[in-house]
């Protein structure tokens, strides 16, 4: 009996001994590759009482599937805004193609990224979270559990502070530099320095694997009437083991290849 | 005897699990070393030459004493460098002693090769188990180093290469080729010292004390033209140490060696943007070639 008591009571100790700490929740599994699916522009998300995004034009035209126009009767759009918008629509519709940050060598800046094509990679660290994206060789930090500065210099990417809600990593964006290539959206949607940007990241598994959904809300008082919301999805690339080299100034993306819109001006001699 | 053993083994086997616990709740049995935060360099063009052998270009042109960096005149006359390359070096001299400044793949908004890219101030490491990413300051640029793994049969030449690492106890140890020849800027410094597709580039980083690196910032600067904003003059921590040895039998007569020294400084992280042309030299924008209209 006696024995049985030592036994029970070293257990007992051994119990009562500190235990490691058991880890925090843990942040959404964020790791490996993943690709844009879908459309490249903001899918509306049904039942939401934000607004909804600039949507793409349904064109009857030989050429549509190369014409991007973007749907300027939405009424979200300040009427500066709505008259860019058009204005890049019947470029468009004339087949002239309206040049985007990515075709021209500009950082795509937030959340114009998220429309990016080639592969992505989210690199969770203790203080933040890089975003690289592969197409011209692309970076976001996003610092967690931080406030914002006061006055945030823009820039192309802004200042980004995150955090995790459960499953999802939450991306809170300002200070973005307004530039006539830095839009909101494939169809040259523009924007003003007061663009706040919130991205929710949750990967979700599916039958096909792993999936990332991304909803942003999109808020500047400058540019649209009201904030509004567009979801758009990655896919985990599991036969993705790195980086391809994606490179703007090389014209390596077969941008215009078959499309109407592959002949970009030449000067054949330098006029200096 | 056998009465204490019911106790004695279950403490035993107490103390064996939290030694469990302990060892699994910290680092792996070898120690890797920890290159997280930003590390700034200070100089242009920024490599250290040794103080002997086999070592990098420096600039013949000096301002003060140390390399002018309005006026990059590599040392043609530098034994590593093979005849035809020592020409291609004299080349680019001779347009920046004219006043031109020729094309680079930095102020021409291309991918920086290996060793080139070091002339970024700023350096970060992203140090996962299956890979390193290192991140530039300048441009977005980014390497992904792949840990633990032998270079592919069959190699596509890319910007960067292929660049596979591991660990040598305190030293991480990078190296690579694959880099691609034949683009537009083929240089591996800013005096156009050429390469081809036999480059072979090995980066050995270690952490070490401010003692030790006083050799190498005393070799930077006599050196070098001190510009960066990022490291702090009076920082005496950890420093990051870069010793890098290139090989191209196409271009040099030997292997050559240099090192870089990082330090900390600034926590801001500037984003620069290539294509927005914000690089000023001397105070004052490069004066590009521009078309006041397009012919087309």
């Amino acid at each position: 009996m006696r024995l049985a008591l030592a036994t029970i009571a070293a257990l007992a100790l051994c119990a009562l001994a500190p235990a490691p700490a058991a880890p925090a929740a843990a942040p959404p599994d964020l790791s490996g590759f993943f690709s844009r699916i879908g459309d490249l522009w903001f899918d509306a998300i049904e039942g939401d009482t934000d607004g909804k995004p600039v949507d793409r034009l349904n064109v009857d035209s030989p050429d549509a599937e190369d014409i991007w126009a973007g749907d300027s009767a939405n009424p979200i759009l300040q009427p500066w805004a709505r008259d860019i918008v058009k204005r890049n629509a019947e470029s468009e519709m004339r087949l002239q193609h309206v040049y985007t940050a990515d075709d021209s060598c500009w950082p795509s800046g937030v959340p114009q990224a998220v429309n990016l094509l080639d592969v992505v990679q989210f690199i969770p660290t203790k203080d933040r979270v890089t975003i690289l994206y592969q197409r011209n060789h692309q970076v976001r930090r996003i610092w967690l559990n931080v406030p914002h500065s006061r006055n945030p210099k823009p820039s192309w990417y802004g200042e980004s502070v995150g955090h995790y809600d459960g499953d999802t990593l939450v991306v809170d964006t300002i200070g973005l530099k307004a530039h006539k290539m830095s839009v909101v959206d494939a169809f040259g949607t523009p924007h003003t320095e007061k663009l706040h940007v919130v991205e929710r990241y949750r990967p979700y598994a599916t039958p096909f694997g792993k999936r990332l959904e991304v909803i942003v809300r999109v808020e500047d008082s400058g540019a649209f009437i009201g904030p509004w919301k567009g979801m758009a999805e990655y896919q985990q690339e599991k036969t993705v083991k790195q980086f391809e080299e994606t490179v703007c100034a090389e014209n390596n993306r077969d941008f215009g290849e078959g499309t109407t819109f592959g002949t970009i001006p030449q000067e054949n001699a330098p006029q200096f | 005897m056998r009465i204490i053993l019911g106790p004695l083994i279950a403490l035993g086997l107490c103390a064996a699990s939290a030694a469990a616990n302990a060892a699994s709740a910290s680092s792996p049995a070898a120690p890797i070393p920890d290159f997280a935060g930003i590390w700034w360099h200070p100089s242009l063009p920024g490599p250290e030459p040794l103080a002997s052998g086999p070592t990098t270009v420096t600039n013949r042109s000096r301002r003060n004493g140390t390399s002018d960096y309005g006026q990059l005149v590599g040392d043609y006359t530098n034994p590593i460098l093979k005849p035809e390359a020592a020409a291609i070096v004299k080349k680019f001299g001779d347009m920046s002693l004219a006043g031109t400044v020729y094309p680079n793949p930095a102020n021409q908004c291309w991918p920086e090769p290996v060793p080139f890219i070091y002339k970024n101030f700023g350096l970060q490491l992203l140090q996962k188990p299956d890979e390193i990413i290192m991140l530039y300051e300048q441009d977005h640029e980014f390497r992904h180093v792949r840990m633990n793994q032998p270079h592919p049969a069959k190699l596509k030449p890319s910007w960067y290469g292929d660049s596979v690492g591991h660990y040598e106890g305190d030293t991480l140890v990078i190296d690579t080729i694959g880099t691609k020849a034949d683009q537009p800027f083929p240089m591996l410094d800013l005096y156009g010292t050429p390469y081809t597709k036999a480059l072979h580039v090995v980066e050995r980083y270690r952490l070490i004390d401010y003692e030790d690196a006083k050799d190498g910032l005393e070799r930077n600067r006599k050196e070098n033209f001190t510009a960066g904003p990022g490291l702090d003059p009076n920082y005496r921590g950890k420093y990051l140490q870069l010793t890098y040895t290139v090989e191209d039998e196409g271009v040099f007569t030997t292997p050559w060696s240099a090192t870089i020294t990082f330090g900390r400084g600034s926590d801001i992280w500037p984003e620069t943007v290539c294509a927005e042309n914000v690089h000023v030299y001397y105070d004052k924008d490069e004066r590009v070639p521009t078309a006041a209209k397009p012919d087309f």
